[in-house]
C-alpha cells in the first residue's frame, strides 16, 4: 500500500508539472482576427448584376461612448471596389425614383459594443439612405434579419469589440408577414481595435478582401 | 547419472525462484507523434506526455496490468480557412488533442531474468478519453469524447540497480471514431525508469 502511494505521488507530482507547462494560444489582439463569412445556399449568386452599398455606416456603441468612424470610407471603398471585381455594376440610386430596385444591397454595421449578437440586433432606420418598399422610402423599420442557413445549431453568433459586420440581401426578399429581411450573404471581420492607424487600416482591408477570397460562390462558382 | 539429473533439476528450481519477478512499474516521459488524420490536424511532435504503468507477472515472461497516459498534442497556425456547411472562418488556429489513454494490456518478455537486458511486445485494450479543441478568434470548436482503443507495443528495460531499470519504448495508439468525433492515432515514445520486485 505505502508502495502505491509513493507511485500515486510522483504520477501527481509529474501531471501538476505538466500542467505548467501547458501549451498556450493567442497572446496579442491581432491574434484574434479573424474573417467569417456564411450565405444563404438556396441564393442564386449567378443571378446578381446590380448592388448598392449604403453610404454610411450603422455605428453601435456602448452607452456613453462616440462611435469611431475613422475608417468608414475606407471599409465602404473597400467593399464597393471587391463587388466591382465581382463584375458588379453599382446600382444608381437616383433610378429608385422610376421603381427600380438593385438586385442585391448591402448594409454595414460597426459593432464597437462589449457583446454583440449578430442574431439578435434588428434593422436600423438610420442608414442615411433607402426608400421604404412601394413608397419613396426605402427601409424596414423594426424589421428582423433572417438568416436561412442559421438552424440554431452551434454557429458563430457573438463577435467580441471591434467587430464590422456586412449583410446582403435582395430587397425584393422580405417577408411583410413576420418582418424578416433575408439575407443572402454576411461577412465579418476583426480589425477596429489596433493600436495604430495604419495597422488598423490594413487589418481591414486585408479582412474585407479575405472574405471575398474564401466565398467563391459569390462569382456563381 | 541420476546425480546430473538432481543437479540439473534443482539448478532450474534455483535459477526460477532466484530471479523471477512478480511485478513491474514504469513511469515514463512521453513523446507523441500523430500520424493519420491526427498527424494531419496536428504535425508538431508532442514533448508533453506522462504514462505509468503497473504490471503484474503471471509467468515468468508475461506479465499483465493497466496502463495510464496522458499526452498533450498543440499546433498553431496562422491564417487558417475552416469551412463547416455554409460558414467559412479565416484566422489563427490554435489546436489542441489532449488524450487520456485507459487500457488493460499484457506483455511477453524475451528474456526472464529481471538483472538483464528484457526486450518485450505488448498491446493494451481500452478506452481512450480525448478531448480536441480549436480556438479561432474567441470561438472554440471542441470534441471530447470517449474512444475505444488499441495499442501495440515494443520495448525493452534495461537493469541500471538491483530493483532499477530504465525502460524505454515506442507505442502505437489507435481510438476508433465515434459518431461526432474522428478517429485518432499516434506514435508514443516513452523513456522512463521501471522497477519492481
Amino acid at each position: 500500500m505505502k508502495k502505491l502511494f509513493f507511485n500515486l505521488a510522483i504520477v501527481a507530482g509529474l501531471a501538476v508539472a505538466m500542467t505548467a507547462c501547458y501549451p498556450g494560444g493567442a497572446e496579442y489582439t491581432d491574434d484574434t482576427d479573424i474573417v467569417v463569412t456564411q450565405y444563404n445556399p438556396d441564393f442564386n449568386f449567378k443571378n446578381v448584376n446590380t448592388y448598392y452599398v449604403s453610404d454610411s455606416i450603422q455605428h453601435l456603441v456602448d452607452e456613453g461612448d462616440t462611435p469611431n468612424k475613422t475608417y468608414d470610407q475606407d471599409i465602404l471603398n473597400n467593399l464597393r471596389n471587391n463587388f466591382n471585381s465581382l463584375g458588379w455594376t453599382p446600382f444608381d440610386l437616383a433610378d429608385t425614383s422610376n421603381g427600380e430596385l438593385p438586385d442585391v444591397a448591402i448594409v454595414v454595421t460597426a459593432a464597437e459594443v462589449t457583446t454583440y449578437n449578430i442574431y439578435s440586433y434588428p434593422w436600423y432606420p438610420y442608414w442615411g439612405w433607402g426608400w421604404y418598399k412601394n413608397s419613396d422610402y426605402w427601409g424596414y423599420p423594426g424589421y428582423g434579419w433572417g438568416y436561412p442557413w442559421y438552424s440554431g445549431g452551434s454557429y458563430v453568433t457573438s463577435y467580441k469589440t471591434g467587430t464590422i459586420v456586412w449583410r446582403l440581401f435582395d430587397p425584393d426578399d422580405v417577408s411583410e408577414i413576420d418582418s424578416t429581411i433575408n439575407v443572402a450573404w454576411m461577412g465579418a471581420i476583426n480589425g477596429v481595435m489596433g493600436s495604430s492607424k495604419s495597422n488598423t487600416k490594413t487589418r481591414i482591408n486585408n479582412g474585407i478582401d479575405q472574405a471575398f477570397k474564401q466565398s467563391a460562390y459569390l462569382k456563381g462558382e | 547419472m541420476k546425480k546430473y539429473i538432481l543437479i540439473a533439476i534443482v539448478s532450474i528450481f534455483i535459477g526460477t525462484t532466484g530471479y523471477s519477478q512478480t511485478s513491474l512499474y514504469t513511469l515514463d516521459y512521453t513523446m507523441g507523434l500523430g500520424v493519420g488524420s491526427t498527424g494531419d490536424y496536428i504535425g508538431n511532435m508532442s514533448f508533453r506526455g506522462l504514462t505509468f504503468e503497473g504490471r503484474g507477472f503471471v509467468t515468468d515472461n508475461i506479465s499483465v496490468g493497466a496502463l495510464f497516459n496522458w499526452s498533450t498534442f498543440y499546433e498553431a497556425r496562422e491564417g487558417e480557412t475552416y469551412t463547416h456547411e455554409y460558414t467559412t472562418i479565416t484566422g489563427n488556429q490554435y489546436r489542441y488533442i489532449n488524450a487520456f489513454p485507459m487500457l488493460a494490456q499484457a506483455h511477453y518478455y524475451f528474456a526472464t531474468d529481471p538483472h538483464k537486458t528484457r526486450f518485450y511486445l505488448g498491446a493494451g485494450v481500452g478506452t481512450y478519453k480525448i478531448n480536441q479543441e480549436t480556438d479561432i478568434g474567441v470561438w472554440a470548436l471542441s470534441y471530447d469524447k470517449w474512444h475505444f482503443g488499441v495499442s501495440p507495443e515494443v520495448g525493452v528495460v534495461l537493469p541500471i540497480g538491483y530493483s532499477t531499470m530504465v525502460n524505454l519504448s515506442v507505442r502505437y495508439h489507435y481510438a476508433v471514431k465515434t459518431k461526432k468525433s474522428p478517429e485518432y492515432s499516434w506514435l508514443g515514445f516513452s523513456v522512463g525508469f521501471a522497477w519492481g520486485n
